[in-house]
């Protein structure tokens, strides 16, 4: 069901916001054993929530989201409930505070059911390199659902909450809702406060919804968008109405196709994106072809800059102040080389050496600083492109979700996945992806629509319009 | 190989031979993925200039967080830890 939808109900009193959150943990209780994507279920406190919720709509002051049941990705603090990153290294931890957009989430009413599985640290396309465990496809259990963000994404496409929040580095929103069949949207940088969300690459990651529809990405950011003091690189916005242009005419605005985005596509998927270029043009859009060449070197930029990031934010993790410790000691060098070689899983640790290679004498120059300079190149040409387009119309992963232990064991392949996604978190721009089509075998495929910094609220209104006359498959659970 | 333990060291990871080399295969593969970064040379204002952006940077050379001479100032220590009241 849709927000608006369930919004209705509750303040038409058809149902009640405990009773619907107890209606959600169930069905998390009777089908997450099948995907594995939670890593822990709020029970107690989404009652709670729930309560509080009810309160607020009893006396006439719902928001739109008072009631409704959305689960978080498990890197986003959540104060009294255990936060793992889902990383042996944080397996037992429990902050004391919360996140930003818990805060405000918490302020409106939402109800959180639970913490969503993950890839560890959020450094994965495939969410398998939990300490808790794979997650698996919704539409066929044999395959991924995507990363890192795809505990969030098969929560919702497995009807196990109605939203989700998960997080996006170099694509973890907006891949897991290609290859789980819904809706994820990742805000310009800087849009939503971090403040809150464990640390992966700073300079990079956004908090971003993922849900069954554009218009419901929207009210979701709609509520967690904003300045927050605590994150000094958030933004202070203007207008807050991300739904605002939904239903708007969508006549003479420019689409851009780079050809640069379909190298390396499976070549069904490039004929279900250009479809989907047909149908805004028989809506009255106009299609444009764009270029940008620095998108060859998206790969190991994004790589070189996020790994040298998470290289420097992860060496909080000591065994000292939080999180595990090893229990072989010895010296205090020695306690906290073992605590990081036994807490961070392969992917962690490959990542945390690629980032200090990347910045170690020697091979900055040739490698971090040139990164720096495409990283730059990648924002310039982008800028370029859309002088001649409103928006761009992508690819969001070369293929549909692959089979589990497929991808995860080609390393190259699926870094080099990332490469129709991440260009989008260099520029520091806004995407959403959706479904625009399904394989020969039924797996969802997505296309991702991408906007000027700060257009949110237009990405949403062009999303919408695709999706009114798309035909959704559910994934029969 | 050389490479590589330097690496573990400088991002304070103990490792075992078998882990060091299965890393060692594995870090190849990414570092000549990463490798490409070196084309974007040919894009114009890409190529590499000289600069002492970094020069202010100090040696890569791991060192020890902890010396036994910091322990000389501090009251109430046991082995190589600081002994603190208990709070909880």
């Amino acid at each position: 069901m849709t927000i608006s939808a369930l919004r209705k109900q509750l303040d038409e009193k058809k149902i009640g916001a405990e009773e619907l959150a107890g209606e959600y943990i169930d069905r998390i209780k009777q089908n997450d054993y099948k995907y594995n994507s939670f890593i822990t279920v709020c029970e107690e406190s989404a009652y709670e929530n729930a309560k509080n919720a009810q309160r607020l709509i009893d006396s006439g002051k719902s928001a739109m989201l008072t009631g409704i049941p959305i689960s978080v990705k498990d890197n986003i603090c959540t104060c009294g409930i255990r936060t793992t990153a889902a990383s042996k290294m944080l397996a037992d931890f429990i902050p004391p505070y919360s996140a930003a957009v818990i805060e405000r989430l918490g302020e409106i009413g939402a109800v959180i059911t639970g913490k969503t599985n993950m890839d560890e640290f959020a450094m994965g396309a495939a969410s398998q390199t939990s300490y808790f465990g794979g997650v698996k496809n919704p539409y066929d259990t044999s395959r991924i659902a995507g990363g890192s963000s795809g505990g969030s994404a098969v929560s919702v496409a497995a009807d196990m909450c109605v939203a989700s929040l998960g997080s996006d580095t170099g694509g973890s929103v907006r891949q897991p809702a290609a290859f789980c069949g819904v809706t994820g949207l990742m805000p310009t940088y800087s849009t939503v406060s971090r403040y809150g969300l464990i640390a992966f690459a700073s300079s990079l990651e956004q908090i971003g919804p993922i849900a069954k529809s554009a218009e419901d990405c929207g009210y979701l950011l709609s509520a967690i968008a904003g300045r927050d003091e605590r994150d000094t690189a958030s933004a202070v916005l203007s207008d807050s109405d991300y739904c605002g242009k939904i239903g708007t005419s969508i006549k003479g605005v420019r689409i851009g196709i780079a050809d640069e985005f379909f190298e390396g596509v499976d070549g069904n998927i490039t004929k279900m994106v250009m479809s989907a270029a047909e149908f805004y043009k028989s809506c009255g859009a106009e299609i444009v072809s764009i270029s940008i060449p620095v998108l060859e070197y998206t790969v190991s930029a994004y790589y070189l800059i996020s790994s040298a990031e998470a290289a420097s934010n992860l060496a909080r993790y000591d065994g000292i102040r939080y999180g595990y410790r090893s229990e072989n000691g010895g010296s205090f060098e020695s306690l906290i080389k073992n605590t990081r070689r036994e807490g961070f899983g392969d992917e962690v640790k490959r990542r945390i050496l690629l980032g200090n290679y990347a910045l170690s004498e020697g091979y900055r120059d040739e490698y971090y600083k040139r990164a720096v300079k495409v990283r730059r190149r990648i924002r310039e040409e982008f800028s370029k492109a859309f002088e001649s387009c409103d928006y761009i119309l992508t690819p969001t992963s070369p293929s549909a979700a692959p089979k589990i232990g497929v991808a995860e064991n080609d390393l190259i392949k699926m870094y080099s996945a990332d490469r129709c996604t991440a260009a989008v978190n260099l520029a520091g721009l806004c995407a959403v992806s959706t479904p625009c089509g399904y394989s020969a075998d039924g797996m969802p495929v997505g296309m991702s629509i991408i906007g000027r910094q700060f257009d949110e609220a237009g990405l949403i209104g062009i999303c919408d319009r695709f999706e009114r006359d798309f035909t959704r498959k559910e994934a029969v659970l | 190989m050389k490479d590589i333990k330097h690496l573990f060291e400088l991002s304070k990871i103990a490792y075992t031979e078998s882990e060091l080399e299965e890393m060692s295969e594995k870090m190849d593969d990414i570092i000549l993925l990463m490798d490409k970064i070196k084309e974007a040379d040919s894009l114009s204002g890409i190529g590499l200039e000289k600069s002492d952006e970094y020069a202010r940077l100090r040696k890569d050379i791991p060192e020890d967080n902890f010396s036994d001479g910091l322990m000389l100032n501090v009251k109430g220590t046991e082995k190589k830890y600081f002994s603190v009241p208990k709070v909880v």
